[in-house]
């Protein structure tokens, strides 16, 4: 075999490899060391075509009201979520920003409809991955519980320099792994 | 002796060596020299799709059993697993690079896999730490990584594989109301491929499969990514592409014994010929003509548009300097609509335009026609019949045009074909004597 054909298969290699073990550098250093935020949870459209192997999550905070005034934005648009925790623990968005914020924990998210006053986010989180057999149960439990206005149900998320992994889903304050075991 | 001389040699030679004629040395060189054929045709074709449906299955198993998404598994085990089919493909890869001399199925089979793996890899890690759903980036993603696995694999189903994900991509930026100019630049990066085969032996299975999957690709990704703003710019556009691709049959695949080795002259004909007949149409025709440029056109339909006429003056320069001749008269149908363009803005009446039309399509009906007896193609010869057929009943009862009208030009052309015909009887019969 020629010298620069095995140059170039390590290169090649390298550099598929490279990508989805970067990927999972970067989410387990955010699992380890991320701040933990919790994001309560709404009900979702309940004919979203992907159910079957993922529990489908949206997300109170991705309803936002409390723009500047004479803030415009274009559907699609990239925006940065300022985040905070509100007194009873749960994250909430004090505002949007055009460019990154530094020193302030944020969110990288984009615009899925502007108006006055409300704007609607989608959120770089929105499924919670099963495996196929237990995930339309988790689905199932997840809807009916998130119905109700007591429950206690929202995402773990843990998020670092802006980058956020979802790290559990909590259904009446179980994780929905232990919840679907009992 | 039997008619293939190697195989003969390879059946005597254990013969020679018991009776003393050869002594083993000299028999083992022999065989070196005239190796034995890897079998017949059939059979190599047999191996190479076996092989192609075999690690499709193999792989697909393997990525759906990773996929179940065990929930006893730890996470960082589950993503550990994401990356192990594609190293072991890619040790794979390496052993067919330095070892196998029988590469074709080796290299069908395991860029197969290849490809799926990296694909399958991306897709694992982010199952495995829930990432949301953005697939345009999943297939951007997977595509780029997967270019250099077409040339150290060099396969046709890797090839049409990549295409499909390249044009796929360009449909998920479509509807994401984003520039789709990426697309068209991830299927050029599989165009060194194809003319390599091409250049290898252009009537090869391996050119023949590029040619179908490039035009087929080009086709639909023209039709989907690009907002033509309305029919008329559509039509254009179309007549250019399709005319420079019978344009480049001519050039290219003339030679073809078949038309599966004739992609470009299929697929050229397929739309030339219909949208000829369809600017025939006097309401057709003045919708192209009426429906111009449109007033803010997205630049994606901007280069395409250029790139096409680039294309289609190119590939009648070629075609002219190769040597014209009339069976390709079914290329000119862009002039033709240029010529109406003009002369409709020089104010010419659309009775004239549709006259200019209709003698073309009559005109390429005839010649193809003639083309096909002179050439004793048979394909031809029905083509120019059916054309000239569909013409007649076509304008039989076009109700566009009064009666008194269509009667006068249908007894004028009948006397032409008569006098025509008389005429060549004539020149035949003063030949033969």
């Amino acid at each position: 075999m020629k010298r620069w054909l095995w140059i170039v298969w390590a290169a090649v290699c390298l550099t598929q490899l490279a990508v989805p073990a970067w990927m999972i550098h970067r989410r387990n250093l955010t699992l380890r060391e991320g701040e933990i935020y919790r994001f309560r949870t709404r009900p979702v459209d309940p004919y979203d075509a992907f159910r079957g192997r993922y529990v489908a999550l949206d997300f109170e905070v991705a309803v936002f009201s409390n723009q500047a005034p004479g803030s415009v934005y274009q559907r699609g648009q990239r925006l940065y979520a300022v985040l905070a925790v509100d007194t009873q623990g749960f994250a909430r968005i004090d505002g949007l920003q055009t460019t990154r914020p530094h020193g302030l924990p944020h969110l990288p998210v984009r615009v899925r409809s502007h108006g006055d006053p409300i704007t609607r986010l989608e959120l770089p989180f929105d499924r919670y991955y099963l495996e196929e057999s237990i995930a339309p149960e988790a689905e199932r439990l997840y809807q009916s519980r998130n119905m109700q206005p007591s429950s206690d149900t929202h995402a773990v998320v843990r998020v670092r320099d802006g980058f956020p992994v979802l790290a559990d889903l909590v259904v009446d304050g179980s994780s929905v792994h232990d919840l679907i075991k009992k | 002796m039997s008619n293939d001389p190697i195989a003969w040699l390879h059946r005597e030679l254990p013969g020679w060596v018991r009776d003393g004629i050869l002594d083993r040395g000299q028999a083992d060189r022999l065989s070196r020299r005239y190796p034995e054929p890897e079998g017949p045709r059939s059979h190599r074709l047999l191996s190479v799709l076996f092989a192609i449906i075999g690690s499709l299955l193999i792989g697909g198993g393997l990525l759906l059993l990773i996929a179940y998404n065990w929930p006893s598994w730890p996470r960082s085990l589950r993503a550990v697993l994401s990356i192990v089919p594609l190293a072991v493909v890619q040790a794979g890869g390496l052993w067919v690079l330095a070892r196998r001399n029988d590469r074709a199925a080796w290299c069908e089979s395991l860029g197969i896999a290849w490809l799926l793996s990296v694909g399958g890899s991306i897709a694992l890690v982010a199952q495995t730490y829930h990432m949301p759903g953005s697939f345009d980036t999943f297939l951007i993603t997977w595509m780029i990584l997967s270019i250099p696995i077409l040339y150290l694999m060099p396969g046709v189903s890797v090839f049409v594989l990549y295409l499909a994900g390249a044009v796929g991509w360009g449909f998920s930026q479509r509807v994401e109301h984003a520039g789709t100019a990426g697309a068209w630049l991830l299927m050029a990066a599989a165009l060194p491929l194809a003319f390599r085969w091409h250049r290898e032996a252009h009537s090869g299975a391996y050119a023949v499969i590029s040619r179908w999957a490039l035009i087929m690709a080009s086709g639909i990704a023209a039709f989907g990514f690009i907002d033509f703003g309305h029919g008329g710019v559509w039509y254009n556009t179309t007549i250019l592409l399709a005319a420079s691709l019978l344009h480049l049959g001519w050039l290219y695949e003339s030679g073809a014994s078949s038309a599966w080795r004739r992609p470009a002259l299929v697929m050229g004909s397929l739309f030339v010929v219909p949208m000829a007949f369809a600017l025939s149409v006097d309401e057709v025709l003045r919708n192209v003509l009426r429906q111009g440029w449109p007033r803010d056109p997205e630049t994606d339909l901007k280069v395409y548009a250029v790139l096409v006429s680039f294309l289609y003056t190119t590939s009648l320069v070629l075609t002219v300097r190769k040597g014209w001749q009339p069976g390709m008269i079914w290329g000119l149908l862009p002039v033709i609509l240029a010529a109406c363009w003009l002369l409709g803005w020089m104010e010419a009446g659309i009775g004239v335009l549709f006259l200019i039309v209709n003698a073309f399509v009559l005109a390429a009906g005839v010649v193809t026609l003639r083309e096909g007896i002179r050439t004793s193609s048979l394909t031809r010869v029905n083509g120019g019949m059916m054309v000239i057929g569909a013409w007649i009943l076509m304008r039989f009862f076009d109700g566009e045009y009064p009666i008194l009208l269509r009667a006068v030009v249908f007894i004028v052309l009948g006397l032409l074909f008569l006098a025509v015909n008389l005429r060549m009887a004539r020149t035949r019969k003063a030949a033969r004597t």
